[in-house]
């Protein structure tokens, strides 16, 4: 496994795209205000290349981490993934395994149970791995079944915190084949408004996920997902394993 | 593999967990099963029973994040310093309607062994309320089997004792009812089977892990070494931990004998119905007991004919076998009892014997 904090490089593609187009002015963003649920449009958020880097914590120390290659059998948990979309018909639950997802202003994409897409072996193997790494790196002991989250085109998610009482989330990606078009992923890395203050400054990693990457972050730091400039054919999404490290 | 809304699918009982792949295993059991099983552990599963895992991380991510309206029901608890006729009180209390009884759950057992680990690795994964989280998951587990209107009691195995103080503290509503047997008769129950012994054999290893005992264990000034001097160890570890109870509430704990649970059901069921403020009246209670046929059947083999008579007969004959061996038992006792700190009384009958 070749597990690595963000890279420098990557992280500075990530930013020069981000400044660019936002001109190195503050950016709104939706962030949620000291509470989990609904986005709050009031927060502002800007950040310089150099900051993103020195950002980079040690694993122990979360605010996140990235791993390329993490994972040696991610060819087989994509191929379970095609054979089981691809024989996808009709709209019977049974046969159909993906869930339209949505809440207003927050988030939409296609969803699905683990044991609706994977064999449980090969579902077992991955979270040994992944219980196996977070143990080494984070000192965790646990690891909850992911949620397989596909962003075909038209879906995102805003920057929102989960409410979940457990140090770190993950996202592993199985995206493949998206040809530069895939969702970004958004994380809210500076600090949050709390209290009474209504703004706040905060930088925002920007990243995409490439196939057999996984990315680390605090729970309690907000993430998003934009809208991918791919097609609506969930093979071509993007296409995360969701769940969480404690 | 995942849990969904309401954590498991109802009608799944949970039958334990397996450590090294994080599962916990459920089999599907009908409601009626329960009353006709002794034991409610692996002998639920039947050649063409279904099995299912959930990831137990999962769980217990659940668990920890939900409501908990389920927790809130009536939860109670039988204890017992084993073969003290505790089998035969919750056949009794099945009959109760709005009532399910869970003997011994193979899982409340197997969390409480999770507790002190032999391994010393194992140990290791398993600090800083870790534990804890499990013993709330199984009893949230074992509270998810039961319907919105039912008080559901758990007799643990003997084992279980040692929980007892943390599930009080747990549950502020919960109650116990300890039940025990005076030492000479455990002993001749013991020793009437090598598998018993092996049993007290056992519980002794366990005991010498447990934090409460095993300073006790390791600071008597003669070890127990026969069979009888062992099961003096696995009564009096079980008596301590009983006794641990009094302190942290006396007002939540129902002591009872086990010769009074032979001798007098209607009266012992009532006074259990009364402690778990089981919905039914004496009068019911008085119904229940006198038209069942429980106090003539074998407690854990219903085609075996056992009444007060039957048992003092058997027990008489056990006496005539391993009477002599009881009594070294009970002549090493009487030295040891001081370290136990559970006072010579609680013996029972020492010099005459019990039967």
């Amino acid at each position: 496994m070749n597990f690595e904090r963000l890279q420098a490089k990557a992280a500075r593609e990530s930013f020069a795209e981000t400044a660019t187009a936002e001109n190195e002015r503050p950016r709104q963003v939706a962030v949620p205000n000291g509470t989990s649920g609904k986005p709050n449009r009031d927060c502002l958020g800007s950040a310089r290349d150099e900051q993103f880097i020195t950002s980079v914590q040690p694993a122990q120390n979360l605010p996140y981490c990235i791993g390329l290659d993490f994972y040696e059998e991610a060819e087989t948990l994509r191929a379970d993934l095609e054979k089981r979309l691809s024989s996808s018909i009709g709209l019977d639950a049974k046969t159909n395994p993906l869930t339209y997802c949505y809440a207003n202003d927050s988030y939409r994409c296609l969803t699905a149970r683990a044991h609706q897409i994977f064999n449980q072996e090969v579902m077992l193997k991955f979270l040994d791995r992944m219980r196996g790494w977070g143990k080494e790196a984070l000192g965790t002991l646990h690891a909850s079944t992911p949620h397989v989250r596909i962003y075909i085109k038209g879906c995102c998610r805003a920057i929102l915190r989960d409410d979940v009482g457990v140090k770190a989330h993950y996202l592993f990606s199985l995206t493949r084949g998206a040809r530069g078009k895939e969702s970004q992923v958004k994380i809210l890395v500076g600090p949050i408004s709390e209290g009474n203050s209504r703004f706040s400054v905060n930088r925002i990693l920007n990243t995409s996920l490439g196939f057999n990457r996984l990315l680390i972050h605090d729970v309690a730091q907000p993430y998003g997902i934009s809208d991918p400039r791919s097609s609506m054919n969930p093979l071509e999404g993007t296409i995360f394993l969701d769940g969480y490290l404690w | 593999m995942d849990s969904n809304d309401s954590m498991i699918p109802p009608g799944l009982y949970p039958l334990g967990i397996d450590e090294a792949r994080h599962l916990v295993s459920f089999v599907r059991v009908a409601r009626d099963d329960y009353r006709c099983v002794a034991f409610h552990d692996r002998r639920f599963v039947t050649s063409n029973a279904t099995m299912y895992s959930f990831n137990l991380d999962d769980l217990l991510l659940f668990n920890a994040g939900s409501s908990s309206l389920k927790n809130q029901r009536p939860r109670h608890y039988i204890f017992h310093s084993a073969f003290c006729c505790s089998t035969l009180l919750v056949r009794y209390l099945d009959l109760i309607p709005g009532c399910l009884v869970l003997k011994e759950p193979a899982l409340l057992t197997q969390v409480t062994g999770m507790r002190y680990p032999a391994s010393h690795k194992a140990a290791e994964v398993r600090a800083a309320g870790e534990w804890l989280n499990l013993l709330r998951l199984c009893l949230t587990l074992y509270t998810n089997i039961t319907a919105a209107d039912e008080v559901v009691v758990i007799k643990g195995s003997d084992v279980c004792t040692s929980l007892g103080k943390v599930l009080l503290e747990e549950d502020v509503h919960a109650r116990i009812v300890y039940i025990t047997t005076d030492l000479r008769t455990f002993l001749l129950s013991v020793l009437k089977s090598e598998r018993r012994r092996e049993f007290a054999r056992q519980r002794l290893r366990i005991a010498e892990r447990n934090p409460i005992t095993s300073p006790v264990l390791r600071s008597l000034t003669c070890k127990p070494r026969h069979d009888a001097e062992v099961a003096v160890c696995a009564w009096a570890c079980n008596r301590m931990h009983a006794n641990l109870l009094r302190r942290t509430g006396q007002h939540r704990i129902t002591w009872l004998d086990a010769e009074q649970a032979v001798d007098k059901p209607t009266k012992t069921v009532q006074l259990v119905a009364a402690a778990f403020e089981l919905p039914v009246d004496n009068e019911e209670v008085a119904k229940l007991v006198s038209h069942s046929s429980v106090s003539s059947e074998y407690s854990k083999d219903s085609f075996r004919t056992y009444d007060r008579s039957s048992r003092r007969t058997e027990l008489e004959e056990i006496d005539a076998r391993f009477g002599n061996e009881a009594d070294q038992g009970m002549a090493w006792a009487l030295k040891m009892i001081g370290s136990f700190d559970i006072g010579v009384e609680s013996l029972g009958s020492i010099h005459a014997r019990s039967i």
